[in-house]
């Protein structure tokens, strides 16, 4: 049993068929009045696709590259079906974890000599964002280092874009 | 004990010079060309970086501005008309400055931020989009 | 508008290109990519009214539907799939957005977004006072749209601008036909009460 906006959705799209319909319409105190609603709507989708453009993404190569340089650095692989013999059950990946943090642990004590050590801790200065705030809720602001390119980026987000007829100086 | 003093004399202006950098700051605006155009001089060290982190192939430089950091009190980047940046307070670090900065779009302040600014990397910016391009701003010790 | 327009062009079927994702091909997952874009960011630009948030917003739509491939099983078309994940991503945010105080609609916040260049009619069919009110018309309907819940907004874009079958949204929204058809009654009714003078002066 359709409710009465259901039915009145359909009756609007005309995806009703003719007995349904008729139905719909014996059921409706005034028709009259509905035919108005109907057409009304039927002027506000014709006003939304007349009106609303479908804009085309600009930079749009960029846009696949950053997935593509994304998925390497975070997702190496994406997670595959849980059909067939999943080896890294959670024990062993526990197992496998603590193992692989003693190893590093010995290897870095021993085998890493002092020196090296200490020349890391005074390494290369690097710019840094430690926190970063917006007034405007519209404004979103992250910040992440690059480190194949060794820059820092401040990614604003949210901007309002600059008309074209102003001009930028 | 009076030459360690006069060389003492000697060195000071030197070491006071030697550090007061200054933060040099650029607004650019990029997009993609067919025929790009040469990169100006200014940008020419970070072609490569900004290609990759934005993805575009054509940088203009719309204005730059260097500022000597050489008194505590509050300062002005302003490497072009539209976009400006105020700094707040900064503290010298070893090879940079830790600052507060404030960064606005003509009147209107985008963000506020606390940054670390050394001479080996630089602060890329992402500003807002114009003409089918991206504005960038970039800032680095000098 | 069909969902698989797209897909029964191109060459190498959908199916294909996920069967090669699920085992961890990043170049079958560009040309899905590239396929879907410009259909995302438009549905997403059009829900948000912002390029850099539209732009981001589909970024992590997509890097989602690269770390969930491996679950889709082929039970709807894969954008119908994606544009469930993508509508799961605006909805959050545009929720969150309104969590954090732009709950009241700001009046200037349509008008300052427009472009006039963006307006669908051509430009050389237009007279300068028309083009004016075109750009008006635009902007009221931005307004409007903006009034609606996330759902409702979703549900209206979906059919009148994508020419979403019902089905095909109930499945992108993850809810039933009788709930598509109800939110798209309540989405219109706020509307058609949002733009009566609109109607009146075009």
């Amino acid at each position: 049993m359709k409710t009465f906006e259901e039915n009145f959705t359909a009756w609007v799209d005309g995806t009703l068929n003719s007995q349904e319909r008729a139905k719909f319409e014996a059921s409706l105190v005034s028709l009259q009045e509905a035919e108005a609603e109907k057409t009304a709507a039927q002027r506000l989708g014709s006003l939304i696709r007349e009106h609303v453009p479908a804009p085309e993404m600009s930079n749009a190569d960029f846009f696949n590259h950053q997935i593509l340089r994304q998925i390497e650095e975070r997702h190496s692989a994406p997670e595959q079906a849980k059909a067939g013999g999943i080896f890294w059950t959670l024990p062993r990946m526990a197992w496998a974890g603590a193992f692989c943090l003693a190893m590093a642990g010995a290897i870095y004590g021993v085998a890493v000599p002092k020196t090296v050590r200490q020349a890391a801790a005074g390494q290369e200065y690097v710019a840094k964002i430690l926190n970063a705030e917006t007034d405007d809720p519209a404004i979103s602001a992250t910040a992440y280092h690059d480190d194949d390119e060794n820059v820092t980026v401040l990614w604003l987000g949210g901007l309002d874009y600059i008309p074209e007829d102003r001009l930028l100086r | 004990m009076r030459p360690f003093f006069l060389a003492a004399l000697i060195l000071l202006p030197c070491s006071i010079w030697a550090t007061d950098p200054a933060v040099w700051s650029a607004v650019i605006l990029a997009t993609n060309e067919e025929k790009p155009k040469e990169m100006p001089a200014e940008l020419r060290m970070f072609k490569q970086k900004l290609q990759n982190v934005f993805g575009y192939n054509q940088f203009e430089l719309i204005g730059q501005h260097t500022e000597p950091m050489d008194d505590p009190s509050e300062r002005w980047l302003i490497p072009s008309k539209n976009f400006s940046v105020r700094v707040g307070s900064k503290s010298e670090q070893k090879n940079g400055y830790a600052m507060n900065l404030e960064l606005f779009e003509d009147q209107r302040m985008l963000a506020r931020f606390d940054a670390h600014l050394g001479a080996q990397s630089p602060l890329f910016i992402r500003g807002p989009m114009y003409a089918g391009g991206q504005v960038i701003i970039l800032m680095m010790v000098k | 508008m069909s969902l698989n327009a797209e897909s029964v062009a191109a060459p190498v079927e959908d199916s294909e290109l996920v069967a090669q994702c699920q085992h961890g091909d990043t170049l079958a997952f560009n040309e899905l990519v590239t396929r879907y874009r410009n259909k995302v960011y438009a549905m997403i630009y059009n829900m948000v009214r912002n390029e850099q948030d539209a732009w981001d917003l589909a970024q992590d739509g997509f890097l989602k539907a690269w770390k969930s491939i491996g679950k889709f099983r082929g039970q709807s078309s894969f954008y119908t799939w994606l544009y469930r994940i993508m509508m799961n991503v605006t909805i959050d945010w545009v929720r969150k957005k309104r969590i954090q105080g732009e709950g009241e609609f700001d009046e200037t916040l349509g008008l300052k977004g427009i472009d006039p260049g963006a307006v669908a009619v051509a430009k050389t069919e237009l007279l300068p006072h028309r083009k004016m009110e075109a750009a008006e018309i635009r902007a009221r309907i931005d307004q409007a749209i903006e009034k609606l819940t996330p759902e409702h907004r979703a549900v209206i874009l979906m059919r009148e601008m994508d020419g979403l079958e019902y089905q095909e949204i109930a499945d992108a929204m993850g809810c039933s036909i009788g709930t598509v058809m109800s939110r798209l009654f309540y989405a219109r009714k706020k509307m058609q009460g949002l733009l009566s003078d609109v109607y009146e002066n075009i």
